[in-house]
């Protein structure tokens, strides 16, 4: 034991502190990266998910596998509200025309994510207990155009002395959606924002 | 000490490899996220082109066969796109396939599908069916001055060659089409509006009616015709012959009855499915005149399901005989087509008042033709109008009725 020896043992226990310190430091930074990567991730596959099934479905309003069982394309939009929507189509390809509903629940619903402001979206085919979305949703924005492309102002008026429903004009739909992560880190939420700025359904204008 | 120092080096090292890789992995997979998002919104507008693409060549062509375009490309993707008949119809199927590739390597796992695949696909079908004049509530090529007010409500479809002239607010629930648009008003088109929409008159649609009549149905020429309706069974009588009475199966297989040359007039409850119509070369014949109620045994909007189908079909005016019989309102019950005229009531001016024409069906005519007139809303002379609208002629259509020669889309999946 000499002093190179103490002079290795004080090198040493320089490197190692300076590598733990580097350590530390970065595992703070990584972890940050991490959780935010995977949120983005999360919320942008989310964001694809919800979009792919929301579209199919508004692009068969006023579908019927059997043309000739479904005539009234006037009345296929049932109600529409600046966050709701119900309307019939052959969801299921039974030859029978179903009601779809989009509706949004409250922010309340969902007190165990720290997210204030993201609330459940439900989905119900006619009579069945509606099936919650929650991933996330912070905004779900309806807006509403007549044939001529002139943008319907809520509440929008259902024409009630129709032969079986409700006509209410609409022909063009445009949906604003943006999903938020349910977590934050240093509260900053990934965010993902899609808008569909015109989607019509072909049916509406069949015959 | 210094090769424990190496050690700590190398581990600290390899912790903060992986989780780089997995950070890149998430970046890598978000990004593959977005990439076939992009891809499937790419198929499906060069499938739903490929659709339009066709779909426009059925309507312009009606008299083409089938055509298929296979393995197209078109911006990133392809497509495959053909049309079909479906069997025991006269519908025609359009199917489009478009497919892009998302430039990923095959080993990543495609979302929703679970599918290993660098490709996506979508998937467009169209249905198209030969269009009947008899779907329209209302059909007219020339409007002249007639206005559509406030007070009008049109159920089902409506289409005029002319221009649509509105006053007010009307609302019309059925699709509107229009060839040269539309002035004043503000109207509520709550089944939808197109302008641009040319669908003339088919002038072949009369001649074919004398073929299938002397085919299979009734076929008369050149002296008066008188039809009374007595459910399923039908009385004539023609010219100067005696009064015959025989069920409707039997007078016209086919279901379609011709007078060629002369005047014809009808009356009478009915039950079954029938054409009537009256055709001439010349102005002064192919009339008919309705004599007294023409209506359904069985009326599709009490009893659902009810088959009984009335077509009247003439060259000329289709008239509401002034008599005793009509001075009282009067029910037609039928799809109503005439070629160069139009439908409306014998000396619509000078006869008295005679109440409502209750019109359950459609009416397709050249020129609208007067009821009655008014003073205000005071009916000084003839009739009143209260048409409804039969639903069932949007699926439905009396025998060998009028066809526009074109097709129009029925159901559209995508």
């Amino acid at each position: 034991m000499g002093y190179s020896t103490i002079l290795d043992v004080i090198g040493a226990i320089i490197i190692a502190g300076m590598v733990s310190l580097m350590a530390i430091r970065t595992n703070g930074t990584i972890g940050k990266m991490t959780y935010t990567y995977g949120n983005e991730m999360t919320v942008q596959k989310n964001m694809t998910t919800i979009v792919r099934m929301i579209e199919s479905d508004l692009r068969k309003i006023g579908y019927c596998a059997e043309p000739d069982s479904f005539c009234g394309q006037t009345w296929t939009i049932r109600s529409a509200g600046k966050n709701n929507i119900t309307f019939l189509a052959d969801i299921d390809f039974d030859k029978k025309m179903d009601t779809v509903k989009y509706y949004i629940g409250s922010k309340d619903s969902l007190k165990w994510t720290s997210n204030p402001r993201d609330f459940p979206l439900y989905r119900r085919i006619n009579s069945q207990t509606p099936v919650p979305l929650n991933i996330g949703l912070t905004q779900f924005d309806f807006l509403f155009y007549n044939t001529f492309g002139d943008s319907l102002a809520f509440p929008i008026a259902t024409d009630s002395t129709s032969m079986a429903g409700s006509a209410t004009g609409v022909f063009s739909i445009r949906l604003t959606v943006m999903l938020e992560s349910p977590y934050a880190w240093d509260n900053l939420y990934a965010y993902s924002y899609w808008r569909q700025l015109r989607l019509a359904s072909r049916n509406l204008m069949n015959r | 000490m210094g090769k424990y120092a190496l050690w700590v080096v190398l581990g600290v090292s390899f912790t903060l490899l992986m989780l780089g890789r997995n950070m890149s992995r998430s970046a890598t997979d978000a990004y593959a996220n977005y990439l076939v998002y992009n891809a499937r919104t790419d198929a499906h507008n060069i499938a739903v082109s490929a659709a339009n693409t066709v779909a426009n060549w059925v309507f312009l062509d009606t008299t083409a066969s089938n055509v298929s375009y296979l393995n197209k490309t078109l911006s990133n993707g392809g497509y495959s796109v053909w049309s079909a008949d479906i069997g025991g119809t006269n519908r025609k199927l359009i199917t489009s396939v478009a497919w892009v590739k998302t430039n990923l390597p095959t080993y990543i796992t495609l979302p929703y599908t679970g599918t290993q695949s660098d490709t996506v696909k979508d998937t467009v079908k169209v249905i198209l069916q030969p269009s009947g004049y008899s779907k329209y509530a209302y059909y007219s090529v020339i409007e002249g001055t007639i206005n559509w007010i406030s007070s009008d409500t049109i159920w089902g479809p409506f289409h005029t060659q002319d221009k649509i002239t509105i006053s007010g607010s009307p609302t019309y629930y059925g699709k509107v089409t229009t060839n040269k648009g539309k002035s004043g008003g503000t109207p509520r088109f709550l089944g939808g509006y197109q302008a641009g929409i040319n669908i003339p008159l088919n002038v072949k649609s009369i001649a074919t009616l004398r073929d299938v009549a002397k085919a299979a149905g009734r076929y008369f020429y050149k002296d008066s015709l008188r039809l009374t309706f007595k459910g399923d069974s039908i009385k004539w009588k023609f010219g100067t012959k005696p009064d015959t009475t025989r069920l409707i199966s039997v007078f016209a297989p086919n279901g379609v009855v011709v007078l060629d040359s002369n005047i014809m007039r009808i009356s009478g409850t009915m039950h079954g499915r029938l054409t009537v119509a009256s055709v001439s070369n010349s102005t002064n014949m192919g009339r008919i005149f309705i004599d007294d109620n023409v209506q359904y045994t069985d009326d599709p909007r009490i009893i659902p399901g009810a088959k009984n189908i009335l077509g009247i079909v003439a060259t000329n005016e289709i008239y509401i005989t002034e008599n005793s019989a009509n001075n009282n309102n009067i029910n037609v019950h039928a799809a109503i087509f005439s070629l160069n005229q139009g439908f409306g009531a014998q000396n619509y001016s000078s006869r008295p008042v005679s109440g409502q024409i209750y019109l359950l069906g459609g009416i397709t005519q050249k020129t609208r033709l007067a009821v009655g007139t008014f003073s205000g809303s005071t009916i000084t002379a003839g009739f009143g109008k209260s048409y409804k609208y039969d639903t069932r002629l949007y699926t439905d259509s009396p025998p060998y009725f009028p066809t526009t020669g074109l097709y129009e889309i029925i159901s559209w999946l995508e």
